[in-house]
């Protein structure tokens, strides 16, 4: 429990730690999702063609 | 290597390929180092002598802060190559680059805000180091914002490069800020790794966060400049012919 409390700064540490991680998930889903839907426009263009 | 394979790894086929194949050899290790690092940081280095545990924010900070500038470097490598030799591979490199490396920035900022909070009494300052980080930000945003608006691909790839390469004169400054000016920020901590200003169990965290924060980003950046060079490369033969590859 001393570890997670981190003294007086529980807060700050593990919401620094929390921000972090999100923002480096949502990037990461972000660049997945660009793919895919990149992939399905080009699919839709050949279709097209 | 010679120019010549140079060329031949900077044709969008070969460029687009190379970087999916990539991206697992960046982000596995990426995510093995940060666990680890984020372990070491947390759970195995001591509290600060000063600072206690808040100290402990700098595993999450002090990567970010440079990742975001060494982010921004490349990025505005990339956009000098793209207006030199023209490369559509370049210029996509240097998009690709640039809202994660606003994020980053953002990152180094609010985690900086929760280092300052409890340390200096206050969350922001219109120090030196803070305010050119700020910039930064707005450096990246400035060249996301300035590519969505214009619609040609050309004119914009040329535009936000030149933005790009305006903003490189905001590195030093941030960089020797703290040198310069009197701020409330403190100085590097690791600023020569002969001499750094915190002991080896507090170090080796830091470190391995700051590769894995690299790796990790690197591998991001692959798949989006995979997505970037598919998108702009649509029409072309190679691009048909891998969809078919892949249905």
């Amino acid at each position: 429990m001393d570890a997670l409390s981190m003294g007086e700064y529980g807060f700050f540490v593990w919401s620094s730690f929390l921000i972090s991680f999100l923002v480096f998930l949502i990037n990461y889903i972000f660049a997945q999702r660009e793919f895919t839907s990149v992939l399905n426009e080009v699919k839709l263009h050949n279709e097209n063609e | 290597m010679n120019l010549k394979q140079i060329y031949k790894y900077g044709s969008p086929p070969n460029y687009f390929r190379l970087s999916l194949k990539a991206e697992n050899w960046f982000l596995i290790p990426g995510i093995v180092l940060i666990i680890i690092g984020a372990f070491g940081g947390l759970f195995i280095a001591p509290p600060d002598y000063q600072m206690g545990d808040a100290f402990r924010i700098i595993y999450f900070h002090v990567p970010s802060a440079y990742l975001s500038m060494s982010a921004y470097a490349y990025m505005a490598g990339a956009a000098l190559v793209g207006i030199v030799w023209r490369s559509n591979v370049a210029f996509s490199v240097a998009k690709s680059i640039a809202p994660f490396g606003a994020s980053l920035t953002f990152l180094a900022l609010v985690t900086g805000m929760l280092w300052g909070q409890p340390m200096w009494g206050t969350a922001w300052v219109w120090d030196a180091r803070l305010t050119s980080q700020f910039i930064l930000l707005l450096l990246y945003l400035g060249y996301v914002l300035l590519h969505l608006s214009i619609k040609e691909q050309r004119k914009a790839d040329l535009a936000a490069s030149v933005l790009a390469l305006t903003g490189v004169i905001n590195l030093p400054i941030i960089h020797y800020s703290v040198v310069w000016w009197n701020t409330l920020h403190q100085a590097s901590t690791i600023s020569k790794l002969s001499s750094p200003s915190i002991t080896g169990d507090m170090l080796w965290p830091l470190l391995v966060m700051i590769f894995g924060y690299g790796f990790f980003f690197w591998g991001v950046i692959c798949r989006v400049v995979a997505s970037e060079i598919l998108k702009r490369e649509k029409r072309s033969k190679w691009a048909k012919q891998y969809i078919k590859e892949l249905v």
